[in-house]
This record gives C-alpha cells, sequence and structure tokens, in this order.
C-alpha cells in the first residue's frame, strides 16, 4: 500500500510536469529572439501621435517620429489626401529669402500648385503633433535617413514608421549649383534632392516637383522615452 | 524504433491537424514546429515498412493474460490502421474524408492507448518494461542489422515516391494562335489540352475544406498559358467590408486581427513554382507559432512559409483585389527577411515582387479590430459591399461629410490605378465564377523577368492551393504536379 502510493505521488508528479511544460519553458528560455532583443532595446524611431505624445511601436495612428540619432522629429506624410498626403509634389520655394520658383507642385490644397514654402505653412499653422517650428530638412538629415530596403525594389527607409514613403525625390533645404542632369544646367541653381527609391542624393532646379518631408529640431533636451506617454515639445 | 516512430507520427500529426483544428493549438508549447510534414511522412514511412515485424513479434512471442493481450491487440489494430490511412494519403494521394477522419481519429485513439499502455506497466515493474524495451534490442547484434534494412527499404520507398510525381503536360500552340484571357476555356486548343485533377484538402469552409482543382496548360515558343478550375459552393467578393455603428466604423472580421480571417474575404488561389519537389510545398511550410527561435511569433500559430534555399515562385489570384486589373499578384517565397520594429505583420519568406506603384490599397487610416477611419466615403448611401470600388467613385473622408446612416456597409478595396506596375504585375489572369465553380486563365512568359520569379522549364514542380473567402486558411496537397512541356 505504502509503495502504491509513493508510485501514486510520483505519477502525479509527471503529470504536473508535463502539463506545465510550456510554463517551464517560458522560464528556463534563455536567449531571446532577434525579435524580442530588437524590440526591447531604445530604437532609433519613436512614434508621436496628432497631440505629439510617443506611443509604442505597434500602436498608431501616429503623424510624426521623434529621431533620437538626429534629435529631430520628422513629419510623417500620409495617405488621407491632407495636405500632408505624401501624394502631392512641390517646387521649391524660400519665402524669407525670395529664392526659388513658386507652386509648380501638384496638390489639392492650393488650386495654383504648391511649393515648400505653402506645405511649411500649413504645418505650423495646423500645429501637427503639438509642434510649430517645422521647416525642410539639410541633406544630410534627409541622407541619415537612407538605409537598405527591407523587400526588393522597396524603398530606402524604415518604411514602418514612414509607411507612405514616395519611391521619388525629397526637397532638403540645401542649395547647390551643381545641377546633375545636363539638359537643366542652364538653370543654374537648385537645391540637393534625397531619392528614397535609389538610396542616393542629386541636385534638382527648383523649378522640379519633388516630395517634403518637413522636419523640426528638439529645442529642449529630449525627455528619456521611459513610459509609453511622453511629450515632446 | 518503432516507439519513436509513433511519437513523432502523433506529435507531427497534432501539430498538422492544428491546422485546420484550432483545438490543438491549446498544445501548440508541446507541438514540434518546423518542416513537420517531412518528419511525419519519413516516420510514416519507417512505421509502415516495420509494422509487419513489430506486429509478428507481438502477436507470437508475448505470454500476457487475456485482457493485456487483447489490449495490446487494440493498439496494434490501431497502429495498422493509422499507418495504412496515412500511407494512402501519401503513394496513392487519397484524399477522401473518410480516409483523413479515419487517419486522424485512429491518432486520437492512439493516444488513449499511449496514455494507457505506460501506466499499466508503471504499477508492474517499470524498470524491467523500459529495459525491454529501450535497452534489450541493442544487445542483439541482429537488431542493427534490422533497422539498417528498415531505414534502407524506407528511404528507398520515400525517394522514389516522391521522385515521380503526377505530370502535368502543356500542349504545345503555334505563337500566332491567340488565347484571349477571360477565364473561358472556349479556344479549340484547351479543348485537346490534358487535363489533370488533383484533390485538395484541409483549407477553411469550402465542402468540409476540401475542393477538387482541374488543371490544363498550353504554351508557345515564349509563354505559358494554365486554365484552373477549382470548387467552390460561393462566389466571396465581400472582403473586409466596413459597417458603420453608433461608435463609428469597424471592419467586419472573425480573425483579420490574428491574419487569419475565414468569413469576410474573397476567394482567393495560389499557385507555386520551385524547382525542388520535395513535399510541404517545396519545403517552405514551416508550421507552428515559432518555427524559428531568431524569428518573431506569429499570431495565428499556424506556421510561417519561408525557404532555406532559393527562391519559390508564387503566384496568388484574388477575386477582388487583382482580377479586375486583370492580374495576380506575383510574389514568392525566399529567405526569411529580417523583423522591422513597428512591422504589423510579419511573413518571414513570403514577399510581393516588387512593384512600381499603382497598387489597391484597403480604406482604413489605421487598423483597430475596435473602429477604424475610413480613408474615403461613397458619393451616396449604399449597402453593397462586394467588390472593389474605383478610388474616384468615392470622396474623400471628413467626419463632417459622415453623414451616412448607422448600419452602412462600404467596400475595403480602393483600386488607385487600372493595374499594378513592376516586377509584381508580370503575370495576367482573369477568372469567372460559374454554377459552383471558379475559372481562372493565367499567362505568364516562360523566362523569370526576375530575381524573385522562376523559368517556367520542363521538370519543375508545382503545387495549387484554394482559398474559400479565407485570408490563410488555405487547402493543400501532399506531393506536387510536374510540369512537363510537350513539343
Amino acid at each position: 500500500m505504502h509503495i502504491l502510493i509513493k508510485k501514486l505521488l510520483a505519477l502525479a508528479a509527471v503529470v504536473l510536469i508535463s502539463t506545465e511544460f510550456g510554463t517551464l519553458y517560458q522560464a528556463f528560455k534563455s536567449a531571446p529572439s532577434l525579435f524580442e532583443t530588437a524590440d526591447s532595446r531604445e530604437y532609433r524611431f519613436v512614434k508621436l501621435n496628432q497631440q505629439g505624445q510617443a506611443i509604442s511601436n505597434e500602436q498608431g495612428p501616429w503623424h510624426c517620429v521623434f529621431d533620437r540619432e538626429l534629435n529631430v522629429i520628422w513629419l510623417v506624410g500620409r495617405d488621407d489626401e491632407s495636405p500632408f498626403d505624401s501624394y502631392w509634389s512641390y517646387s521649391w520655394f524660400d519665402r524669407e529669402q525670395g529664392k526659388g520658383v513658386q507652386q509648380r507642385g501638384s496638390c489639392y490644397f492650393n488650386k495654383n500648385g504648391c511649393d515648400t514654402s505653402l506645405i511649411q505653412q500649413q504645418a505650423i499653422e495646423r500645429n501637427v503633433c503639438n509642434v510649430t517650428h517645422w521647416r525642410l530638412p539639410h541633406a544630410d538629415e534627409l541622407i541619415a535617413l537612407l538605409q537598405t530596403p527591407t523587400k526588393p525594389n522597396g524603398p530606402f527607409i524604415q518604411s514602418a514608421f514612414f509607411p507612405h514613403i514616395q519611391k521619388g525625390d525629397y526637397w532638403s533645404q540645401t542649395q547647390s549649383h551643381d545641377i546633375d542632369t545636363q539638359a537643366l544646367t542652364h538653370l543654374k541653381e537648385g537645391a540637393v534632392a534625397v531619392s528614397f527609391k535609389h538610396g542616393t542624393s542629386r541636385v534638382l532646379p527648383f523649378r522640379n516637383a519633388a516630395h517634403t518631408m518637413l522636419v523640426a529640431d528638439i529645442k529642449e533636451k529630449a525627455p528619456t522615452v521611459s513610459g509609453k506617454y511622453i511629450e515632446i515639445k | 524504433m518503432v516507439g519513436g516512430c509513433v511519437l513523432i507520427q502523433l506529435l507531427s500529426g497534432f501539430r498538422i491537424a492544428s491546422q485546420q483544428r484550432d483545438f490543438w493549438l491549446y498544445f501548440d508549447w508541446l507541438l514540434p514546429q518546423g518542416l513537420v510534414h517531412i518528419w511525419h511522412v519519413i516516420s510514416g514511412v519507417l512505421l509502415l515498412v516495420s509494422l509487419p515485424i513489430m506486429l509478428f513479434t507481438l502477436l507470437n512471442q508475448r505470454k500476457e493474460s487475456v485482457v493485456l493481450k487483447t489490449f495490446n491487440q487494440i493498439g496494434s489494430l490501431i497502429i495498422c490502421v493509422s499507418v495504412v490511412s496515412g500511407g494512402g494519403q501519401f503513394f496513392l494521394e487519397l484524399s477522401h474524408t473518410v480516409v483523413r477522419l479515419t487517419h486522424y481519429y485512429s491518432a486520437v485513439g492512439l493516444l488513449a492507448f499511449i496514455a494507457l499502455h505506460p501506466l499499466r506497466y508503471y504499477f508492474q515493474k517499470p524498470l524491467g518494461h523500459i529495459y525491454q524495451i529501450v535497452i534489450a534490442p541493442f544487445s542483439y547484434k541482429k537488431s542493427y542489422l534490422y533497422l539498417g534494412a528498415i531505414a534502407l527499404v524506407s528511404a528507398s520507398l520515400y525517394l522514389v515516391t516522391l521522385a515521380h510525381p503526377k505530370t502535368l503536360e502543356a500542349k504545345a500552340i503555334a505563337d500566332n494562335v491567340f488565347i484571349k484571357i477571360d477565364g473561358k476555356d472556349d479556344e479549340t486548343d484547351w479543348y485537346h489540352a490534358s487535363e489533370v485533377f488533383v484533390d485538395t484538402f484541409a483549407g477553411a469552409n469550402f465542402y468540409s475544406g476540401m475542393s477538387k482543382v482541374s488543371m490544363k496548360v498550353l504554351h508557345n515558343a515564349t509563354e505559358t498559358y494554365f486554365f484552373i478550375r477549382w470548387q467552390d459552393p460561393t462566389e466571396s467578393l465581400l472582403h473586409l467590408p466596413l459597417v458603420k455603428t453608433e461608435k463609428g466604423w469597424r471592419v467586419k472580421g472573425r480573425g483579420f486581427s490574428r491574419f487569419d480571417e475565414k468569413q469576410y474575404y474573397e476567394d482567393k488561389l495560389a499557385l507555386l513554382f520551385s524547382k525542388s519537389c520535395s513535399i510541404a510545398a517545396a519545403a517552405t511550410a514551416h508550421l507552428g507559432n515559432q518555427p524559428r527561435s531568431e524569428l518573431p511569433a506569429n499570431k495565428h500559430k499556424k506556421g510561417y512559409h519561408f525557404s532555406s534555399h532559393g527562391v519559390v515562385d508564387l503566384w496568388q489570384w484574388k477575386a477582388v483585389r487583382t482580377n479586375a486589373m486583370y492580374l495576380v499578384d506575383d510574389s514568392y517565397i525566399g529567405k526569411p527577411v529580417p523583423p522591422v520594429i513597428g512591422e504589423k505583420r510579419y511573413t518571414a519568406g513570403y514577399q510581393q515582387d516588387g512593384d512600381m506603384g499603382g497598387s489597391y490599397i484597403l480604406n482604413w487610416k489605421w487598423y483597430n479590430s475596435e473602429s477604424v477611419v475610413p480613408k474615403r466615403l461613397p458619393l451616396a448611401p449604399s449597402h453593397d459591399a462586394q467588390g472593389y470600388v474605383s478610388w474616384f467613385d468615392y470622396k474623400a473622408y471628413s467626419p463632417e461629410l459622415d453623414n451616412l446612416p448607422v448600419g452602412s456597409l462600404i467596400k475595403s478595396v480602393l483600386y488607385r490605378s487600372n493595374q499594378i506596375e513592376g516586377g509584381r504585375a508580370d503575370v495576367r489572369a482573369f477568372g469567372r465564377y460559374s454554377n459552383g465553380y471558379w475559372n481562372l486563365e493565367i499567362v505568364r512568359k516562360k523566362k523569370a523577368a526576375e530575381e524573385t520569379d522562376i523559368d517556367l522549364s520542363n521538370g519543375i514542380c508545382l503545387w495549387v492551393s484554394a482559398f474559400d473567402h479565407a485570408q490563410t486558411a488555405h487547402t493543400r496537397h501532399v506531393k506536387p504536379l510536374r510540369l512537363i512541356y510537350k513539343l
């Protein structure tokens, strides 16, 4: 009888361990997966919602991205036919300097056509992501966004954070006289544009239509993202 | 060895069953992951070859009480039924419901038998029995001879079976013969093309998850034409419609949030081409929640498609999203891509070919299972949410313009242009539903245009899978077809 009880207890232990195998496996699993490792570390980009609050990598929608590496906020192009739809194109124009070509791009919110100063003005007026100092990025800032596509023929950017990026040229504020295209050299002056289709940059004349992704500096020291909700102003 | 094979059979078998029977997903932590189809078949062939020896031994050498002998005989019978019904599916490609249910329930019976089996020994002389079963056979020199012979016969049987898949003959036509891609096989040459039937099974919906598929192939100097016809009780064009509720818009779905929608989805058909003729879709079907530890887990726990060697070409025809574009979505299965942080759905090796724009888009700004904001709204109230809509037939959404009544249904598939452009649009196709069947006509150049395509050359193997208003739960067949070009 004594032996039988012992055997029953041992059997119960075996059943318990085998049914809780999954729990034990999780507890003793040492090496985290690549995905877990990548997800838990402080990632370069942080999604910001319309109010400028940080949200987790899996959440949405988001309108801006905080870039830890450059310490700037990017205004993310959308697919909603708003002025910030990434489909629209703009000629390069700087209102303060009075330099460039006005209203030669294609967009719906201005019947006469669009230029970079117009979209900048829209972003400032609408206080997108609680930010009012939007500007055109420098060429090196745009180039710093380039990365190898994760899929064949994909864009040269982290497309999970910039999902509606167009496979075309994006304006920078960096001006240059080195227009590459021979047929356009007579125009003499232009600005550097970065192509997320080819992962390269070139100088385009101001009158060209290209896409725009605005950027804003972090005025104060950016807070560390420790929780899910922080504010970056 | 028999014990080991039975164990592999059961664990891999229930993992395979979890593709169709969600109950087994509760045991996801226990069941093996990866290329379990291959393990299942190899252990099954070993079992089939060794079974006669085991049965002979069992029936002749045991000195047991009548009760125990009957118990063991029932167990042996269940193993026989399981192995024979499994062998029928692999060697003879039997896929009738009776065969598959017999195979499944014999496995469940075997599980019960095994659960009772050790208990009996445990309360008698456990160590003695373990010695008899596991250790003692290795002390006989003849055991190694038997094991070697069984392994050799099994390997030969497995390889010979796979080396001779059913052939699909492509009939030659002159270069000036015009085949209209219209979902009709009314051109004379189609009547003279040989027709091959494939019984596909284990999908969602259809007729108990089964659909019989017929295929015909024509070719000229540069192109190959396919005519595929498959059973489908319903023409499903209702693809994730948006419904207006008191709280706003919501996507209708039962499983879409875990990428396993089985109700509000379009019909589809997938063709897979590979230079490899290995089972498990050219060894790309890696089942389980996380088939490789370095990859992220998948939400539906069913598995991933990826290839460890080379590219497998995958064409996916979609009744709503690509049919009106006269295209299939040209995709491929390659090595698993590295996971990207922030990506909503990870698909491992399954990727679409590159495109130059012009794709369909879905009519919500950000998916949330509770509520969404549409991108565009119909110009007038509508309850017809079947099919797709042209971008310009809807107007841009704004809260002020959203005066549609509660209960309104709108479409989710927006065509932003007439066609996809680029490598993703290399394969032209058109499907037509008629009398319980889809009829699909496809054409592609023989020569691959992209690195992510493969040449349609003599001897390549292909698989076909149908989806009945299901996102990922497709039908399947065990062995491939081999494409042979007749001159």
